[in-house]
């Protein structure tokens, strides 16, 4: 039996003050649950979906645009602007695994076709770069190749914002149906080359029409214009007397996230640019982890520090009463036992019905922002989520919480001289 | 002659008090044996409780050997000490100090709660109610002791004192908040414990509770 008697009916007795000792831990435990299946709503709904877009061991590197002149006098080691030479360069960097040249044409190109989703015939003004298989290879739909080929259709990949965007504005401004990946993979259309409206015809003699093909969607592929392999493009970029293509990019890829802020830096020393999106992202969601994360353990420190309050004043209470008990042969240990026993109940069911009220006005908090929320692309379906971990693990920090409250307390009833109860 | 229960030799006992040191025991030797009862008396403030605390394990500073049942209490840690005082020792107090959330039987049981490794529970409620019996309160356990009278209560303390079947009872002023009548029956369950081979170490002012007993130590203001 031991201390499972004493225990019962000391919470019996002290129902009411442990009800509010109760009632803290669930309410602090209410609010890191409520946190915590938004953080990890947002987390599902809009950072897990945009991180494999974002992987922080690639880095996009542009040439200084504004200032060309300028950067080739200060870029150093890669000579200025981004050509072959500051290719292998960059592949010579320290951590540096592969470097991916972005390819951009030198000839006008147009493209004409898309009755099928936009009711009547289109022609207008493309741009096209090229890539290497082996960057976009896995956003190649099952099926389909990215490889170069003379003959046959040009497999071509669209950048996949490009589809959301038009899902997300166009289609309901021009009052056609959403696409899905799946209904444009395998569409194909007329490629102009040699011709375009902006840029005219600078030799009819070289004007040709191929069939190009849409065979994936990828978030390194040309926003406004289509990509298509690399080799394509500077086999056709040669026909039109530019045996050397221009290169509007390149993706650098490094050998771990934790590499590519060295590698970064020494990409700028030489005088080109690297996209900070990835950067800016990482830094914005390891802030609001690290506040989010400083919060809960305020309320957790909050709530333990009432529970502190209030089992010294239960401890004082019973003063006399532990010594009896010690008197009548309780153990140092079992008073503390005890003591945090009696806590770690009252953490428990407060966790418990704290987990419950925060998932709850989650719950209800979602079914009324969602309802709010405008059609963005990046529009999750819930911005809330539970998981057994989170309700879980909120559910033990009322535990935690009320245990190290009560520590202080029970070492102090542990230590009450039994000789007091003889003498008073 | 059977060894005696408690030995106590050379006791003495100080405390600090307003940064002096003022002497409560000076030097006491008492032996009490199976079966006695033995009575402290005194003017108040000569040190009757704190040699009750020393006897009863619960104070260990002190100079001077103290042996319950054959052992050096000052060579017991805590544990062993409380161990002694769950299995050994029975406490009365002058002001009952019962548990006053616990039901009549539940202040009764509460040594048996306390026993490592622990009594069965159907034992451990024939333990409790044959305690109620000798004290007289047997149809009583169910009551809250809030409802008890003070004569009703020292009968609930003494059951709860002898529940674990100790060999020394340690009273302290068990008839001081009693009045004469009720004392005298409170007594007459002392006799009857000495019975039962349970040696009585009391503390009391009571001249006619102090007459009952085998021997009267008689302490002075040090």
């Amino acid at each position: 039996m031991r201390l499972g008697a004493l225990l019962r009916r000391d919470l019996a007795r002290s129902r009411r003050k442990l009800a509010s000792v109760g009632l803290a831990v669930a309410g602090s435990v209410a609010v890191i649950t409520l946190l915590g299946s938004v953080a990890l709503g947002l987390y599902q709904g809009v950072v897990a979906p945009l991180l494999p877009r974002l992987p922080l061991d690639l880095l996009k590197v542009e040439p200084k645009t504004v200032s060309v002149g300028l950067l080739a006098l200060d870029a150093g080691a890669l000579g200025g602007g981004l050509d072959e030479v500051a290719l292998a360069r960059l592949r010579k960097l320290e951590g540096v695994t592969a470097v991916y040249p972005v390819v951009g044409s030198a000839f006008p190109i147009s493209a004409s076709g898309g009755e099928g989703f936009l009711g009547r015939r289109l022609r207008a003004d493309i741009f096209a770069t090229g890539l290497d298989p082996a960057l976009v290879g896995g956003d190649v739909a099952k099926g389909y190749s990215f490889e170069d080929r003379s003959e046959g259709p040009i497999p071509v990949l669209v950048a996949r914002r490009l589809l959301e965007l038009y899902n997300s504005t166009v289609a309901s401004a021009i009052e056609r149906p959403k696409l899905s990946a799946e209904m444009v993979i395998g569409f194909q259309f007329e490629l102009v080359l040699g011709s375009s409206m902006a840029r005219g015809t600078p030799d009819p003699n070289r004007v040709s029409t191929r069939v190009a093909q849409v065979v994936g969607f990828s978030d390194h592929a040309n926003l406004v214009g289509i990509t298509i392999p690399e080799a394509t493009l500077r086999r056709l970029n040669a026909g039109y007397d530019r045996p050397v293509s221009p290169l509007a990019a390149a993706y650098v890829k490094v050998d771990g996230p934790g590499r590519a802020g060295p590698v970064s830096q020494a990409i700028e020393r030489a005088g080109l640019a690297v996209d900070e999106t990835p950067k800016i992202i990482g830094t914005a969601l390891t802030i609001a982890a690290v506040v989010l994360g400083l919060f809960a353990v305020m309320l957790l420190l909050l709530a333990a520090f009432g529970i502190t309050q209030t089992f010294f004043l239960l401890v004082a209470e019973r003063r006399l009463e532990l010594a009896i008990l010690r008197a009548l042969g309780a153990r140092a240990g079992d008073l503390a036992r005890l003591v945090l026993w009696e806590a770690s109940l009252v953490g428990a069911l407060g966790g418990l019905f704290g987990v419950i009220v925060g998932a709850s006005v989650a719950w209800v908090l979602d079914r009324v922002v969602i309802g709010q929320l405008p059609d963005l692309p990046f529009r999750p379906e819930h911005v809330v989520a539970f998981s057994p971990a989170l309700l879980l693990g909120a559910a033990f920090l009322g535990v935690v919480a009320a245990f190290l409250g009560a520590l202080v307390p029970a070492w102090r009833a542990a230590g009450a001289n039994p000789a007091t109860a003889l003498r008073s | 002659m059977s060894e005696p229960i408690l030995a106590l030799t050379g006791i003495r006992r100080e405390i600090q008090e307003g940064g002096r040191t003022r002497p409560i025991l000076s030097g006491i030797d008492l032996v009490v044996s199976p079966g006695q009862l033995v009575a402290l008396v005194g003017p108040s403030g000569c040190g009757k409780t704190t040699l009750l605390s020393v006897a009863g394990a619960l104070d260990a500073d002190y100079q001077g050997e103290a042996r319950l049942l054959g052992q050096d209490l000052r060579q017991l840690n805590d544990d062993a000490r409380t161990r002694l005082r769950n299995e050994q020792l029975g406490f009365v107090f002058q002001a009952f100090h019962l548990l006053e959330h616990l039901s009549v039987a539940e202040n009764v049981a509460v040594p048996l709660w306390l026993r490592d490794p622990p009594i069965p529970e159907v034992q451990a409620n024939l333990q409790v109610q044959a305690r109620l019996d000798e004290v007289g309160l047997g149809d009583r356990g169910n009551e809250s002791v809030r409802q008890l009278s003070g004569g009703e209560r020292q009968r609930v303390a003494i059951a709860r004192a002898l529940v674990g079947g100790p060999k020394l009872l340690l009273a302290d002023e068990p008839t001081g908040n009693l009045d004469q009548v009720t004392g005298a029956k409170i007594a007459e369950l002392f006799e009857q414990i000495r019975k039962l081979d349970c040696a009585v170490l009391i503390a009391t002012h009571d001249r006619s509770l102090a007459a009952r007993a085998d021997q009267v130590i008689e302490l002075g203001v040090p």
